[in-house]
């Protein structure tokens, strides 16, 4: 049996463990604790190891879906858990104060998935902020990326799958025009 | 001399989930030699036969549409309260599915099929015509008696009464008159601005325009040879997907390619790519990538290549999310 990862990553509140839990074959894992960092976010548990969930692949294979812990002082897990992935799913939470500061952290943390394409992000509660689409658009542009962004409500299984179709679709582009040369 | 082949009529669903969609390729198969003309599935909304479930806002727009335009095409609904009108539901039963090809083929006698037709421009063209005009600073868009416009270049719709997306592609599911105004037409700029001051998302507007009005034609300001790429994403969160145009958004933003090539690539025929392409163009993501037509490789007809080990992990990722098949 062969085993395939999937991250999400996120700021705390932005919904991981929610997104994992709409495609999990099963329910999934979690490891939450009280949550001390009430400046962050004012959820009373959040996500202290991973979230954890999984899919069965046909062939006796599975498909591990890993949610990183929001908070930064996590960090070393987000590099460990990223060797081997086949990309990362970022969910910002636009209502809080600085959604581009957060998406600028979690970029850097996964730059590596992100320079060949294997990320995808999914903006929640957009009205609830004033940062545009765009804004996303434009930041990850100057970057010199073009990652798929979209709005999203993680609690909508629909929207997950749209997250994930895209993901794969950006994989699946990249591994199509790697074996083809350039016009 | 060899006798002339009659082509096949084309037949697709609206509304179904993907299931239908293969079931009925699938029925097409089994049944071929066993209808008065041949028959084939295909992706394009301007096929000569639509199937489509009732309840469905796009088809029911596109039936609409149809019947406004005289266009001969056929549509039979999943489901009907009236006896004697032929309905088509998912499961497609052979039977049931021969007798409405049989009658389709009755009632199309003497049309040519519907890629032969000889068609005024889309509204989709004359949209774009309008937004490109030089010195444009709105577009009307008038459809029975409401009246909408676009700001330029922002791209803000205003409308006459607070309406959403779906209710206003209703709306422009019949004849639509389009308009550029300029810098001469001060009054009639300060008119909409009083009439039609109700703001509707743009984005979602003018992707379903390009989907769905488009007649299947590309528009014509862009070239089948000429390398192209979109500067970014769609938000495909708020317009709504299909899978095909997330593949083709995923190639263009990966790399810019040639319309022809890209149809090679993903493996979708220029007809319905077109739609993806005019969509992107009127949205405002697609731009002229920076080769020069000459230099693009031809494509080739194996230019899919072989499954990999990863792509085979990702067909069963898809496989069982059901999503993208």
């Amino acid at each position: 049996m062969r085993e395939y990862k999937l991250l999400f990553a996120g700021p705390m509140g932005a919904g991981k463990t929610t997104a994992i839990a709409a495609i999990s074959d099963a329910a999934p894992v979690r490891t939450e604790a009280v949550n001390s960092d009430r400046v962050q976010h004012s959820k009373e548990l959040t996500t202290v190891g991973f979230d954890y969930g999984e899919i069965a692949l046909d062939g006796g294979d599975r498909l591990r879906l890993y949610g990183m812990p929001g908070q930064d002082r996590f960090d070393f897990m987000w590099k460990v858990a990223s060797e081997g992935a086949l990309g990362v799913v970022l969910l910002s939470d636009n209502s809080r104060p600085e959604p581009l500061k957060d998406l600028a952290l979690y970029v850097e943390s996964f730059r590596a998935m992100a320079e060949r394409g294997a990320m995808v992000i999914g903006i929640g509660r957009l009205g609830s902020g004033h940062t545009s689409v765009e804004s996303y658009t434009a930041w990850l542009a100057g970057q010199g990326l073009s990652l798929p962004v979209f709005t999203v409500d993680v609690r909508r299984r629909d929207d997950v799958l749209l997250l994930l179709d895209a993901l794969l679709y950006q994989i699946e582009a990249a591994r199509l025009l790697a074996d083809t040369p350039h016009a | 001399m060899s006798a002339q082949v009659p082509k096949a009529r084309k037949i697709t669903c609206i509304g179904f989930d993907w299931r239908a969609e293969v079931s009925l390729k699938e029925t097409l198969a089994l049944l071929r030699g066993k209808t008065r003309e041949a028959w084939q599935y295909s992706d394009e909304l301007t096929a000569d036969v639509v199937v489509y479930e009732t309840h469905n806002v796009l088809a029911q727009a596109m039936v609409r549409r149809s019947a406004a335009e005289n266009t001969g095409r056929v549509f039979f609904p999943s489901s009907s309260e009236d006896d004697s009108v032929l309905t088509l539901r998912y499961p497609f039963g052979a039977s049931r599915l021969v007798a409405c090809l049989d009658s389709a083929s009755l009632q199309l006698q003497g049309r040519v099929p519907a890629t032969e037709q000889a068609e005024a421009p889309s509204l989709c063209q004359r949209l774009d015509d309008a937004l490109r005009a030089p010195g444009t600073l709105a577009v009307s868009i008038r459809a029975g008696d409401q009246q909408g416009w676009l700001r330029l270049p922002e791209r803000e719709l205003h409308w006459s009464q607070p309406l959403g997306v779906d209710e206003i592609a209703g709306l422009l599911s019949g004849e639509v008159e389009v308009e550029a105004l300029g810098p001469t037409e001060g009054a009639a700029l300060r008119r909409l601005e009083a009439a039609a001051r109700h703001p509707a998302p743009a984005e979602g507007l003018l992707w379903a325009i390009g989907i769905a009005r488009s007649k299947g034609s590309l528009l014509p300001r862009l070239d089948i040879a000429r390398p192209c790429r979109l500067r970014r994403w769609p938000d495909f969160g708020a317009i709504g997907r299909r899978s095909l145009d997330i593949r083709c958004a995923s190639l263009l933003t990966q790399r810019e390619l040639a319309p022809s090539h890209l149809a090679m690539m993903a493996g979708i025929p220029l007809g319905v790519l077109g739609n993806f392409l005019n969509a992107c163009a009127l949205v405002g993501v697609l731009e002229p990538g920076k080769a020069l037509p000459a230099a693009a490789p031809a494509p080739q007809a194996h230019a899919l290549p072989q499954e990999s080990g990863l792509g085979s992990v990702l067909r069963r990722i898809r496989t069982a999310l059901a999503i993208g098949q």
